[in-house]
């Protein structure tokens, strides 16, 4: 029953976290100057050739209606235009891409599968990574193992990501030659080229992200195995292993579980960094291509997509630490 | 704050008081935090005295292509580093290295500093309110604070900097842009310091002498809260030049003919084969200054708050 009203609760906080989202990020882009319907008019724009462009996107409404048109969109489609040269955008809708007249959502869809190979592997190695060897420093604490692990995470955090990648590429594609320079193999076409194809990518952002990790949980391991509960634990006569991998970690965990969530936000733009220089073409790509073509409604369709992704994320982040942390149910 | 007590015998340094103090220790603590600081003044001298080094090296911003050989890149050795141009030039246009990275310095280090400065301030104000207030304006902030932070900003501000006017100063975008997305680190922080020092006895003694909500906040909550602003400010520099940075090596950060380090590094990537020292000092300084900065921010949060420091 406690467990349902914290779901619940949280599960009405993400819905309102995404309105707010949604209203803030169409406000700000509808009363910047950049003008679609212009753009789409094309040279000479007679007036009546923008009204009616104006009128076909849906630009001719106050900006509150095209606001809750573009909400109705999503949840029940919409339609621009009318006529034989109408345009259907089936729901869920996140905008027409009216430059290369297809729906934006069906244009993230085809391209999410490179983003989400790139993020998520790199956030599974950058885990098991950082948090292994912050347990690794802070019970080795003040060895040669810990100072070197702390100084290569101090240059981690410091590393701009596009350097990390130019500098993985020089030593392991170009001089070493043992891994391709670029490209992205779909998993379902090939697996193996899939993952080669991954490794740098992989590599480099997680080196950048581990090192946060390695540093938040070295401090709060040590912090931890101060207290008395695990001198307890110790006195019981249970083996160092039980006590720092089950006792101890379980309490590193929960800070390491918030900074993921928050992390989260920044992998995306993370990735957008890594398929530039790496050459794929993701959603990174998609919203860079964008901006180029000030395409707006891929940009505001992009920008909403990755916030009701991080939300929702954030959201089962949220779940994860009501199950790690029994106090932060009763919230 | 100005004129600290003096400390008393027999009490160890690490108790001292004054907060320039502090800091200094915290630079001295170490031999890499002693470089690191030097290395962040020598950084800093370059950004404010850049037209004055160029001018010393004899070179400017103009394109000069009699330095470069017949394919368009530089002539010479290591991208064409010499006596005459300290870093090398740029391929095709032959701008001399060392002024775009000086230039291109004083780009960074004016949107890091001033974003950090506007984040800290709006963070202050409103971690403080927030915390010493309570209620509904509390709820608000903290709620406000979550979402932001939680929120994919740099995929926002990438499609931000596409659609925003060019003839606005962009370096000035930037720095509203990243102080508004940066004040929550800060709010959160000094919101829960400022939560336990609203209880204390002597913030209630000045309320019930009369002490409005802005006496309370300037003389009684404000000192007591410099340690955690120092703290998390010196750590945000390094994260917003690093901001900054990426997004003009997406091109929606600083516009040309304005030089910057990200823009820079963007163009190398091009010529990467061909002439690998067009990224080395541009690339270099960016890994420096955020590496100096992220060491010497570090000493001063394990000197001003021992507790929460890394080195337990």
């Amino acid at each position: 029953m406690r467990t349902a009203r914290f779901v619940a609760t949280r599960f009405a906080g993400m819905l309102l976290v995404l309105f707010v989202v949604a209203f803030v990020t169409f406000v700000v882009f509808y009363v910047l100057p950049a003008d679609p319907a212009r753009m789409a008019c094309g040279r000479p724009c007679s007036p009546e050739g923008l009204q009616l462009a104006r009128e076909f996107m849906g630009y001719d409404v106050p900006w509150y209606r095209q606001f809750f048109d573009f909400l109705g969109g999503i949840f029940g489609g919409r339609t621009f235009g009318t006529g034989v040269a109408a345009i259907h955008c089936t729901a869920p809708c996140f905008g027409w891409d009216f430059q290369n007249n297809v729906d934006v959502l069906s244009e993230i869809g085809g391209r999410i599968e490179v983003s989400f190979s790139v993020a998520l592997g790199a956030a599974v190695i950058w885990i098991v990574l950082g948090v292994g060897l912050g347990v690794l420093s802070a019970l080795r604490r003040g060895t040669a193992v810990d100072r070197i692990t702390m100084a290569t995470a101090m240059a981690g955090v410091s590393m701009p990501a596009y350097l990390a990648g130019m500098i993985g590429i020089t030593i392991f594609a170009f001089a070493l030659d043992v891994v391709p320079k670029s490209g992205y193999v779909p998993l379902t076409e090939n697996p193996a080229q899939w993952a080669w194809h991954l490794v740098l990518p992989w590599f480099v952002l997680a080196f950048l992200h581990a090192a946060i990790y390695a540093r938040l949980t070295r401090g709060q391991m040590l912090e931890t195995l101060g207290e008395d509960y695990i001198r307890t634990a110790r006195a019981k006569g249970l083996t160092e292993r039980k006590v720092v991998g089950r006792h101890a970690l379980r309490n590193v965990l929960l800070p390491i579980v918030t900074v993921f969530g928050v992390d989260l936000g920044g992998l995306l733009a993370g990735t957008v960094i890594t398929e530039r220089i790496f050459g794929m073409a993701g959603v990174g790509r998609l919203l860079v291509d964008a901006i180029a073509s000030l395409n707006l409604p891929v940009l505001l369709g992009v920008t909403l997509f990755s916030a009701l992704l991080v939300t929702v994320l954030n959201f089962l982040v949220d779940l994860c630490y009501g199950a790690l942390d029994p106090r932060a149910r009763l919230v | 704050m100005v004129n600290p007590p003096p400390t008393p015998t027999g009490v160890p340094a690490l108790a001292a008081r004054s907060l320039p103090a502090a800091v200094w220790r915290a630079v001295r603590s170490g031999r890499w935090t002693s470089v690191c600081a030097l290395l962040i003044v020598v950084i800093v001298l370059l950004a404010a005295g850049a037209d004055l080094f160029v001018l010393l090296e004899g070179q400017d911003l103009v394109p000069d292509i009699a330095t470069l050989g017949p394919t368009g890149l530089p002539a010479g050795a290591l991208g064409g580093v010499s006596g005459a141009h300290w870093f090398g030039v740029e391929p095709l246009t032959g701008v001399d290295l060392f002024a775009l990275v000086a230039h291109g310095a004083r780009t960074s280090l004016l949107v890091g500093l001033g974003a950090t400065v506007l984040g800290t301030v709006l963070g202050v104000l409103l971690g403080v309110s927030a915390g010493y207030l309570g209620g509904w304006w509390d709820r608000l902030v903290t709620w406000t604070a979550d979402v932001i932070l939680g929120f994919p900003y740099l995929i926002f501000m990438i499609a931000l900097g596409a659609v925003l006017p060019v003839d606005f100063p962009r370096q000035v975008t930037l720095i509203v842009v990243l102080g508004l997305f940066g004040w929550p680190r800060v709010a959160r922080i000094v919101r829960a310091q400022a939560l336990t020092l609203a209880k204390r006895d002597f913030v209630a003694a000045a309320r019930v002498m009369g002490g409005g909500p802005w006496h309370v906040f300037t003389k009684e909550l404000l000192p007591n809260l410099w340690a955690p602003i120092i703290v998390v400010a010196s750590l945000s520099i390094p994260s917003m030049i690093g901001n900054e940075a990426a997004l003009s090596f997406l091109g929606v950060g600083v516009l040309p003919p304005t030089p910057s380090w990200g823009r820079t590094i963007s163009a190398a990537i091009d010529f990467f084969e061909t002439d690998p020292m067009y990224l080395v000092f541009p690339g270099l300084l960016l890994f420096l200054i955020t590496l100096a900065f992220n060491v010497v921010g570090d000493a001063i949060r394990d000197t001003l708050d021992p507790r929460s420091g890394s080195v337990a």
